[in-house]
This record gives C-alpha cells, structure tokens and sequence, in this order.
C-alpha cells in the first residue's frame, strides 16, 4: 500500500514515509505494462503475467482472466498484447472470455487471436460464438474458423460447415476436410 | 489457396523418368469418399521378382538391422544390381536438414531413388539444391518449386516427399502429402504439438502410407546395439537413465526489432500455421527453434535423438511414461523463448526415471547413460562406454557399417526409408515410434513451463487432472491453416 493511503486511523498515518515503500509504488504494474509492448520491444511485463497464470492454481484463475479481460479491453492495446492476452486466455479462459472474444472473432484482422483462445476454452457459450462466425468471416478467416471447429469436434456445426464445400478455395478445402473429420469422429 | 485445380505443367522430363504406371489422380471429394489407398502399390513401384532386386533389399535389410558388412562399402557397389524402377522423390524444406536429406537421396541413385522436385521459401536455398541435383543427374530437369509445398504434395509423378521445414509445419505438409498417396520422410521432432502428432499418426494408417521419422540414430549400430542388449537384459532390471543435450545459451538482446523482409524469401509461407510475427534475420533458418512459436528448443530438438534410443531400449515405442516434473529455465524478454537449461524427468510406469538434462561441458552432442542392477551403458555418436567391458561385446559387439562418403547411419536411415516404400513394411523410426518420443519432448517443456509434476497417460495421451497442461496439448492456427 502506498504510503499516501493509509488509513485516519492508521498508527502509522504521522509516520515518515519509508523511501523504499514508496520507490516500490512507483515501479511499473505488469498488468497495466503489458498492454503497450510492441513486437521486439521488452517483454518481461508479459513473461511475469504468464508466469503468474502458469503457476496459479485454478481457484486463482477467476481473477487472472478478470486482469486479463481488464488489459484486452485497452483501447490503447498492442497487436503483440492483444496477441500475449488471448494465448493467457487459451491457458485459464472459461465462458466469462467468450463476449470479449466473440468481437475479436467477429474481424478478421483479429479472428486468429481469438481463436487461440476459444479453441481451447470449453463450453457451449465458446462453441455458439464460434458456429456463429461461420456466417460472418470470409476467406481465409473462414477456414481458419473451420479448422477450430474441427479441432474442437464440434458436430453440431457439421451441417454449416458441409454448406461451406461448395465455396471453393481455402474456405472449400478447409470445410472438405473438416466434414471428413466431423463425420468420422462418431 | 486452392490447389484443386493445380496441374502438374512442365514436368516433361521428370515424368519421362517416373515410373510408367501410376494411380490415377483422385479429387478431394472422391478421394474421401473412395477411402484409403491400397497399402501396395501397383504398376513401377511394385516389387520386382528378379535377383538383383532381391540382392538390394537383403542389403537393405542389413543395412536396417545393423548386421555385419565390410568396414568399406563402396556405394557404387549398389550401381550394377540396382532394382530398374525409380521411386521418385520431392523435397519440402532444402536447407540446414533439408540439405542433408538431397545429399542422401542423391547417393542412393543407384538404387533407384531419383530426385525430381525441390520445394523452399527460401530462393538461394532451392536454387542450391536443384542445382545440386542437376549437377549429380548430368541435366536440368530438377522442378523447383517456390513456396507452396502443395504443389508438391499434389503432384502424382512423386513417390515420396522429404519434409525438412522448420518444426511448425511439419505435421501439416506430412498430413497433405500422406493424403495425396506420398509415403514421407519427416525430419526430426516429428511434430510441434502432441495433437499434431496423433493426427499424424492416425492418417499415416488411414492411408496406408510409409512414414520414417528423421532420428537416423535408429539406423547406427552403436545406439542399435545399446538398445537391443538392454532390451534383452544386459543390465538387468533398469533404475534410471540420464540423458545429456547440448545447451541453447545463445543471446540475441533483450529487444528486437522488426527488418524488411529479404528478397526471394517468401515470409508469409514462411510462418504458415504460426502465429504472425514480423520478420526479423534471427527468426528464421537455423535459429527458428529457439522460439517457441516454430519448435521447443533443444528439448525437442536433441531431445528427439536421445529420448528416442531410451523409448526404444525400453520397449516403449508404443507408450510412454506416466509422470512428468521439471525445472527449466526460460527467457523472460528477447525474440528467443525457448529454454536455456532443460531439467525435467519423466518416470514410466515400471518406477524408471528418465531425466533429461542441459550439458555444461559446451560439447555439441547428446548422450544417454542406462543405469540397471549389472551395471551402466552409455551411448553418443562419438562414444560407447560400459561398466564392464563385456557389455561391449555381447554378440561380437556393435556391427559398424562405414560407407564410402560417410554419414552411415543416415544413409542407412534413407536407405531404410527406400526399402520400406518398396516392401510396404513399417519403416524402422515409423511415425507412431517418432510420434511417441516427441511426445515426451513437448511433456518435458510443459512440466517446465507449468513448473508442477503432472500426470501422463500414455494410453488415453491426456494429463490427468490438468487442465492447463492438457490445452498445451496443441495450438489453434493461424488462418487458413488447419490441422484437419
């Protein structure tokens, strides 16, 4: 706690401020650092985070995801933070990541970050706003989108994604592929 | 892209020298709905009933097993009693390992391997290669191929493809090729994720292909020798094994920065299924598997060798352990993110640890020692030593194959490989084998990462009781690229 915030109450409210507590309330937050990293630049915020979430046990991870919901909703985020955040959500994310990732999944210029994590986040919220997509993304998002349903054996989507053979390209290829894997995965 | 239409155009030459008869080239659609292709080939590449095939693949048998030969074998002895039909072959990835690969299909000409087509993102790497090529066949013919490897792994006047990309594609192009009716040689880790290597490993036998992992140490008599008498119990019940790997201590800076993407690199292909990262020098070549996002480091990357020569001393080719726990240290900033000290172990079943530790002495090369009830064994490529002499000499000892040229046991692993495309059997690093030593590759890096001791089963390919570590199980690609 900073020195400046102790409470009326507080004994030690006269005291002299200790230099060293006070130094260390100004040393940079992580959870705030992280989401300005640029590709190249330090990334020890971001590997500090990560260790936090790998060595949480999973009562911890409500309020991990919660920080990282918090950073994903910067408007000032970086393409690396945004990229480091959704692959911390693939580790620990639950349904409460789905809305924030369902905008992310909605363009696709971040479709493939919202993926890494909702690939692997189970539940039915994660697989609705990922059937959902189907009717939204094109092109090269699309099978990308495809592959994730696949990978996720999500049979339910098999009839969409057989509707999608027919587009041809990527999309086509992709969705002749994951019909096969759907359909055999009884 | 869509490769569905793609027709293999200027490939006169090379198909004057492929075989006569081929399989008929199936769409996608009727490729799935026709099933699997037959496990034997029917037309040029068929076995051929005369005595000098029959001679070859005794040879090659030799070869495989380790078995007696002249310390000198001349590779033009193989020239006049080379079966007549060719087995052509592709090659995806011509650098650093791919390099390699060219040279050794390229040394067994004799004996009917023929390379026709040369795949790389990378210009001056398939230009050199094809030039390489051309030189040794006196013509010009060498398709080459820029970066898209399905043009590759599509075109039916191949036989076979030779997968030596960096580990982030590996899976997929083995996956396409195995598809397209290729038997593949996939260089060594197999795979980057555990996911990717079941998918392997499930199409593999789906469609009848031939799939070689790239640990040629199964093809050296030493490491041949140390796990055929452990097998049959040299040392006794086993205790432990201690596995050595060179160390990855290379620093780059704390930053980097992004560089403009040079000439006649195609860097898009180049990342495929991994995330996006902007280009910079020390990403890409040699160094790419120091970085997480395209390989595991010197974990997967020697750890594929000396694992290997335990699981198969173990007589856990189909297994693996059931424990994993380790204490890596990795880099908390800079553009290199795989560990700098691998520590881990990982106990099967039967109470053996196997750890697998960093060297600190700075040589290059791995070793793994087995400790048992009679004694100790330990084997590299440059030594076999033993707590007693006798355990060297068990049979007359290893049966060194040395051949004119050098690169024995990787000759020997092609040449495997070769015979394998022929007779239809199993090749000796099958990728169910390959599939299950880089499994515990990656389980190292995730119990180090995760920093916990984890539970394995072999048989279901799961943590138990993990949630964190199962979803390490495999990554979501980057589009369009999927493992389907």
């Amino acid at each position: 706690m900073a020195e400046e915030k102790r409470a009326a109450n507080d004994p030690l409210k006269n005291a002299e401020p200790n230099p060293r507590l006070t130094e260390f309330s100004k040393s940079p937050e992580p959870w705030t650092e992280v989401a300005k990293i640029e590709w190249g630049g330090d990334r020890t915020h971001a590997s500090t985070i990560q260790t936090l979430i790998m060595d949480a046990d999973e009562s911890q991870y409500p309020a991990l995801e919660k920080k990282l919901l918090a950073v994903l909703a910067d408007k000032k985020l970086t393409d690396f933070a945004r990229d480091f955040v959704c692959r911390m959500l693939k580790l620990i994310g639950s349904a409460a990541s789905v809305p924030a990732l369902a905008k992310l999944l909605a363009d696709a210029k971040t479709a493939d970050a919202a993926r890494y994590a909702l690939q692997s986040i189970p539940g039915a919220e994660a697989d609705a706003v990922l059937r959902a997509a189907l009717g939204a993304l094109k092109g090269k998002a699309k099978a990308g989108l495809i592959g994730t349903l696949a990978a996720r054996g999500d049979r339910e989507a098999l009839a969409a994604i057989k509707a999608c053979v027919g587009e041809g390209g990527d999309v086509g290829d992709a969705a002749t592929l994951a019909v096969a894997t759907l359909g055999g995965a009884q | 892209m869509n490769m569905r239409n793609f027709s293999p155009m200027g490939w006169g030459s090379a198909r004057a020298l492929a075989c006569a008869t081929r399989r008929p080239r199936l769409g996608m659609e009727e490729r799935l709905s026709a099933g699997a292709p037959k496990a034997t080939r029917e037309g040029a590449c068929a076995p051929q009933p005369n005595h000098n095939r029959r001679d070859f693949l005794k040879l090659s048998s030799l070869f495989a097993a380790g078995a007696v030969l002249p310390t000198i074998l001349p590779s033009k002895i193989f020239g006049a009693e080379a079966p007549s039909k060719q087995v052509t072959f592709g090659f995806v990835g011509t650098g650093n390992m791919g390099s390699s690969n060219v040279d050794r299909v390229l040394r067994l000409k004799d004996q009917g391997a023929r390379a026709i087509a040369v795949c790389d993102v990378d210009k001056i790497f398939r230009e050199r290669a094809a030039k390489r090529i051309n030189k040794v066949y006196g013509d010009t013919s060498c398709k080459l191929v820029s970066g898209d490897f399905r043009e590759l792994t599509r075109n039916p006047e191949l036989d076979a493809i030779v997968v030596s990309t960096p580990d982030h594609w590996h899976a997929l192009i083995a996956l396409d090729a195995l598809r397209h009716g290729k038997d593949v040689f996939c260089e060594k880790p197999l795979t980057h994720s555990i996911r990717e290597g079941q998918a392997l490993v499930a199409a593999l036998r789906q469609h009848n292909r031939i799939g070689q992992t790239g640990t040629m140490q199964r093809s050296d008599a030493a490491f041949r020798y140390v796990a055929e008498v452990i097998q049959q119990g040299a040392l006794g019940k086993l205790d432990h094994i201690d596995i050595l790997i060179p160390a990855n201590n290379k620093y780059v800076g704390a930053t980097w920065a992004p560089e403009a993407v040079p000439d006649g690199l195609d860097y898009e292909m180049w990342l495929g299924p991994a995330p996006f990262a902007p280009y910079t020098k020390q990403r890409t070549h040699y160094q790419f598997r120091y970085i997480m996002d395209y390989a595991g480091g010197q974990t997967t990357n020697w750890g594929a060798h000396y694992i290997d020569i335990a699981q198969w001393a173990l007589s856990m080719d189909q297994s693996g352990p059931v424990a994993v726990e380790g204490a890596g240290e990795f880099p908390t900033t800079g553009l290199f993110t795989a560990p700098t000290r691998v520590d881990f172990t990982a106990t099967y079943a039967s109470g053996v640890k196997l750890r697998v530790k960093t060297r600190t002495d700075g040589i290059y090369d791995g070793n793994v020692k087995f400790f048992g009830e009679k004694g100790w064994m330990d084997v590299s490529r440059s030594k076999l030593k033993a707590s007693d002499e006798a355990l060297l000499a068990i049979g007359g000892g290893p049966k060194k194959v040395n051949i004119e040229g050098g690169d024995p046991s990787g000759i020997a692993h092609m040449t495997n490989f070769l015979a394998c495309i022929r007779s239809r059997e199993r090749a000796v690093a099958d990728f169910a084998i390959g599939h299950r030593t880089t499994t515990i590759c990656n389980l190292g890096n995730i119990a180090m990462q995760l920093r916990r001791p984890l539970k394995w089963d072999p048989a279901k390919e799961e943590f138990i009781g993990d949630q964190q570590a199962n979803r390490l199980k495999e990554r979501a690609y980057r589009a369009p690229w999927a493992l389907v």
